[in-house]
């Protein structure tokens, strides 16, 4: 195992060198340019040809590459076009919001999908399965920007229960973990209702019932326990893409979170944010993979994690 | 592994945070779209951070509601001759620190400015200076290097103490309120300075709050939780917001000036009959009013009418699809039939939505007099990319505060093609360019406002532009905000009189 | 009742697809003509989803909106299942480099910002409906791929397959005879859920500027456009959200049907 653990981390190496790369290329070769977004319509040549060079800006890419990784080397991510304050600094200070609200929306969907999904599975074809199948149907189908402004207006405005938007308190993180974790909730209640009878039409399962143990039993103890690898690979997906995709989520409950910096900066081609939001972020994709392979081999001995 | 061990800290940490800051008292929060990005004025370029620094800063001058030019920290200003400016400022005046801010410091301010390493965006805006002086402590010396007529309004720029690094993590200025603290993404705290040198400001304090989404944005303003809310206001939610109790709606004509560009190289968009029949063809009336609910106003000049350059006796562009389509029969254009476009033209545009909305309705009035618009929508920047390097053939912009008729100069000299300046078009009229070069020595204003109404008149019937209309500054306050005032170029400095009822 | 749920999801996807194919025919109105007089008029007897910012017929936006949206769904969704199924099974079944390497492709693709890979796209291609359906195959086989190897993972190490194994049936058997169908659970779910998340994802790139331009009308802009007058005109948002809800259903319970057909076990 610690054999694993120390190849896995190695293997971050090329991992993140590709992101970064791809990143800077694509970043510095599309159109816009970080000093002309900057100072608008009304700047003059010369402040933009001095400003450029002062930033470094004019050099080749490979050269403004090349230096890029020198200072990734010396641990130094470089200094924000935009805010002139330094990128680590200014990302560190958004990764508690992003966790936190990834986490909560997890622990939403989790806890919502997956006894739902069980449930369904156990009362497959009867009313609490049709109504599991619309409830998730209607997480799917409704999309983050509409769901969102919908749950304050009715919990904050009208009911006024939740504070409408803002980071802070455990009241406030409510609405936008809902917001943003109603679609992987209903992708986990089907999945988890759909492996459930998988794994519940399999011989084992068949024993044990034959054993004569009760319905509750078999599915709670032999069938979830089976039928939740399926689930962990999706939430292992999932959960990566609520880093950096909470975006929409973030931007309608003023959430202080890396995915709005990181449009933010992309569309300002702010180039060392950008640079600084992508490597933190393919950082916790990747360490969240890993914890998923994980988990795989604690649910199921039968993969070999040294394999 | 055990991972309860290690998750269930983890998750007491995270949420365990501080509970939800509650607003201080007497203290206004102003809901922003986005969070300034820099506290500098030697840096500030976007409208949020220039705004924000105009009143934790001080300038030698300010603009005033009419947009005119007055004194803040100069007391007077002598001209012995048209290249020298002695500039005494006025005494008693103190920075956020407690120290008196001199000479000496407006000599730092600018000079920093002037250096190349310092890199500030505003270099030339005092390029035209060739040496200073501060022989006395509130007396400044200014020579310039040939007589530039618009430079006192270049010296709004904010004064810093002398000596100071970049400012944005802990600003220091002598304005009428002091920085707090900064949660970037969440909100600016700032406080009222007490040793402000006029009247100091009658709240104890001003929090920016921001709020990306804009309904997000009204939903608060409807609760409590911000006080003001303003620019941009989706002109159609205008009448539901009118609705709201303890909710007013405040309306300013403002100074930015939107317009369809035209690229003069285009073998189409050459002839003058082509574009003029496009100006005849869109019904600007009916956008103002349908669309825009009243928030723009339909202008022929690119500058506002606020302006005092502005020319009055501008002809006005008639919606007249009739004779739209004859110009276009005459200029060999003529109508294929059976429901083919005469020609087709790209318009380019951001992402914004209602510039969107916008291109739509264009692309539908142009298609009534048999010119097919193709739209296409841009990302900011790839559009602005593609703007300033003249790859378009029609789009839509906004010029945005402009106080000086200078800027004809950079917009339709024939010298001004990118990157020297914004004639993306390629405009070029000799005689133009020769009105535009005596304005910049003329030092005369009777004699400048002749020249750029003539400059005005040459540019609304050659047509490199259509002009589309001014904006309109909006704000929705609550209703126990007082004596808040809107500005054309949306200056916050009304703040400082700003009275908060319970 | 099963077959039912297949059959009436079987007829709503018929459904979908006549309006798709017949919009011309079926649409009440021309769905770009225009009138702002009438703008964000609610549903009446002549319209009767009302009217968008425009004053122009929601209904017949609708209607025409379904070409769009169904191409992007049905082509991201097909390419991307079969590149990532077969991605997937070929890293779970040779297993060692092969899957170490493209384990790390995957890594890097979901590390990447979609919005910068849109933006890029654009750039190069310029915007259209093909580069939307590319831009969202780019990052959409990753999900198929990971799962498909996840199943197999599984898989490989049960009875029938460690059976199959030992009595000589090659690789390619091994993945279309008894891991794809075994697999076929959570990639019909995902498939069916991916088209909705992938119909609203267009809205997202027409939104930077990439593919369907206005005024050509998909539901998922539609959406889009409608989320400023959330609290004055809900129509806007209402009726393209019912819509691509009635289309998901049709796909899930069409899904759902289909996977009882291929999966042998469950006929039990």
């Amino acid at each position: 195992m610690r054999g694993w653990i120390a190849r896995r981390t190695l293997l971050l190496v090329p991992t993140l060198f590709g992101v970064i790369t791809a990143v800077f290329l694509m970043i510095h070769l599309i159109p816009g340019d970080p000093v002309e977004i900057m100072l608008g319509e009304t700047a003059m040549a010369a402040d933009r040809e001095s400003l450029r060079h002062e930033l470094g800006l004019d050099r080749p890419v490979t050269a403004q590459y090349l230096s890029y990784l020198g200072g990734l080397a010396r641990g130094d991510i470089g200094t924000s076009i935009h805010t002139h304050e330094p990128v680590f600094g200014e990302i560190l200070s958004r990764w508690p919001a992003t966790l936190e609200l990834a986490l909560a929306a997890l622990l939403f969907a989790i806890l919502f999908s997956i006894p739902l999904g069980v449930l369904a599975a156990a009362r497959k074809d009867t009313a609490v399965d049709g109504a599991s199948l619309m409830v998730s149907l209607f997480g799917i189908a409704m999309p983050n920007f509409w769901l969102g402004p919908l749950l304050i207006i009715v919990f904050s405005i009208e009911l006024g229960w939740f504070p409408v938007s803002g980071r802070g308190g455990l009241d406030a993180i409510v609405l936008p973990a809902v917001t943003l974790g109603t679609a992987m909730a209903a992708i986990l209640l089907r999945l988890t209702r759909s492996s459930v009878l998988e794994v519940a039409s399999e011989d084992f399962i068949r024993t044990a019932r034959a054993k004569g143990l009760g319905e509750t039993a078999v599915y709670l103890k032999h069938a979830l326990a089976n039928a939740l690898l399926p689930v962990v690979t999706v939430v292992g997906l999932q959960f990566g893409a609520l880093l950096s995709g909470a975006v929409i989520t973030e931007t309608i409950f003023s959430w202080p979170g890396i995915g709005r910096l990181m449009i933010t900066s992309i569309e300002a081609r702010d180039y060392p944010m950008v640079q600084g939001c992508v490597l933190t972020i393919a950082v916790g994709y990747v360490l969240v993979n890993f914890l998923t392979d994980v988990l795989y081999g604690v649910l199921d001995p039968r993969i070999r994690l040294n394999r | 592994m055990n991972f309860r061990k290690f998750l269930v800290p983890l998750f007491l940490a995270l949420f365990a945070c501080e509970s939800a800051e509650k607003i201080p008292p007497n203290t206004i929060v102003i809901g922003l779209e986005t969070g300034p990005n820099v506290l500098d004025p030697r840096f500030a370029t976007d409208a949020v951070s220039s705004k924000i620094c105009d009143i934790i800063y001080s300038g030698l001058f300010r603009r005033d509601k009419n947009l005119n030019l007055v004194p803040m920290l100069a007391e007077s200003v002598e001209r012995p001759n048209e290249t020298s400016y002695i500039i005494k400022i006025r005494k008693g005046v103190h920075f956020h620190d407690g120290r008196e801010l001199t000479s000496a410091d407006v000599f730092y301010t600018f000079q920093s400015i002037l250096d190349p390493a310092t890199a500030s965006p505003k270099q030339s805006a005092l390029s035209p200076i060739s040496s200073m002086a501060a022989p006395h402590p509130y007396t400044l010396v200014i020579k310039l290097k040939k007589p530039y007529a618009p430079f006192l309004g270049n010296l709004t720029i904010g004064i810093v103490p002398d000596g100071s690094g970049d400012l944005t993590a802990h600003p220091i200025g002598a304005g009428p309120f002091r920085f707090q603290n900064y949660k970037r993404g969440e909100r600016l705290y700032l406080k009222r300075f007490d040793g402000y040198f006029a009247r100091p400001a009658v709240l104890d304090g001003v929090i920016f709050k921001i709020v990306p989404d804009e309904t997000v944005r009204l939903l608060e303003l409807k609760k409590g939780n911000v006080h003001i809310v303003s620019n941009p206001i989706t002109p159609a939610v205008l009448p539901w917001l009118e609705e709201q109790k303890n909710i007013r709606i405040m309306k300013k004509i403002g100074t930015n000036v939107s317009y369809i560009g035209f690229n003069l190289r285009d073998p189409i968009l050459k002839n003058l009959k082509v574009r003029s029949a496009v100006a005849h063809a869109i019904d600007r009336k009916a956008i103002a009013e349908h669309l825009m609910k009243g928030l723009v106003v339909e202008t022929e000049s690119i500058i506002a009418p606020s302006n005092i350059f502005y020319n009055p006796h501008l002809e006005k562009i008639v919606y007249a699809p009739a004779l739209a389509r004859k110009l276009l029969d005459e200029a060999g254009y003529p109508n294929p039939g059976n429901g083919k476009p005469r020609f087709t033209l790209t318009y380019k545009t951001s992402k914004n939505p209602t510039r969107k909305k916008i291109a739509e309705i264009f692309g539908e009035q142009l298609r009534q007099i048999g010119i097919k618009l193709e739209i296409k929508s841009f990302e900011w920047g790839t559009f602005f990319a593609d703007i300033k390097s003249g790859n378009f053939q029609v789009y839509s912009l906004t010029w945005v505060g402009i106080a000086d008729p200078d800027i004809y100069h950079y917009i339709f000299h024939s010298s001004s093609v990118p990157p020297n300046g914004a004639n993306r078009g390629g405009y070029s009229n000799p005689a133009l360019d020769k009105l535009l070069e005596a304005g910049r020595r003329e030092s005369s204003f009777v004699k400048r406002k002749a020249i750029y109404d003539e400059a005005q008149k040459i540019i609304a019937e050659d047509f490199p532009y259509v002009q589309l209309w001014v904006s309109v500054n909006v704000a929705a306050v609550r209703a126990n905000v007082k004596r808040f005032e809107l500005y054309p170029d949306e200056s916050l400095d009304s703040l400082v009189s700003v009275r908060l009822e319970d | 009742m099963k077959r039912l749920n297949f059959r009436i999801g079987l007829f709503l996807l018929f459904l979908f697809l006549l309006l798709a194919l017949f919009a011309p025919m079926l649409a009440p109105e021309d769905p770009y003509s225009q009138n702002l007089l009438f703008g964000l008029a609610p549903p009446d007897a002549g319209h009767l989803m009302g009217r968008d910012l425009l004053g122009r017929d929601i209904l017949s936006r609708i209607v025409y909106g379904s070409r769009i949206s169904l191409l992007v769904g049905l082509a991201v969704i097909s390419v991307s299942a079969s590149v990532g199924m077969i991605i997937g099974s070929v890293a779970g079944t040779i297993g060692g480099k092969v899957d170490e390497f493209i384990m790390r492709i995957i890594d890097i693709v979901l590390a990447f910002p979609g919005i910068l890979l849109a933006i890029s796209i654009m750039a190069v291609l310029g915007p259209g409906l093909f580069n939307v359906v590319f831009a969202l195959c780019l990052t959409g086989w990753v999900s198929f791929a990971r799962i498909t190897r996840g199943q197999i993972l599984t898989l490989r190490e049960r009875e029938y397959v460690l059976a199959a194994h030992a009595s000589g049936a090659g690789t390619a058997r091994l993945i279309f005879c008894h891991y794809l169908p075994n697999a076929s659970a959570p990639l019909i779910i995902e498939a069916a859920f991916g088209m909705a998340g992938v119909i609203v994802a267009e809205a997202g790139l027409s939104f930077l500027g990439l593919g369907v331009q206005p005024p050509q009308p998909s539901w998922g802009a539609m959406l889009n456009e409608g989320r400023p007058f959330l609290l004055i005109a809900p129509h806007l948002t209402t009726f393209p959200g019912l819509c691509l809800m009635l289309l998901v259903l049709a796909i899930n319970l069409t899904g759902d049907g289909l996977r009882d057909k291929l999966d042998p076990k469950s006929a039990l």
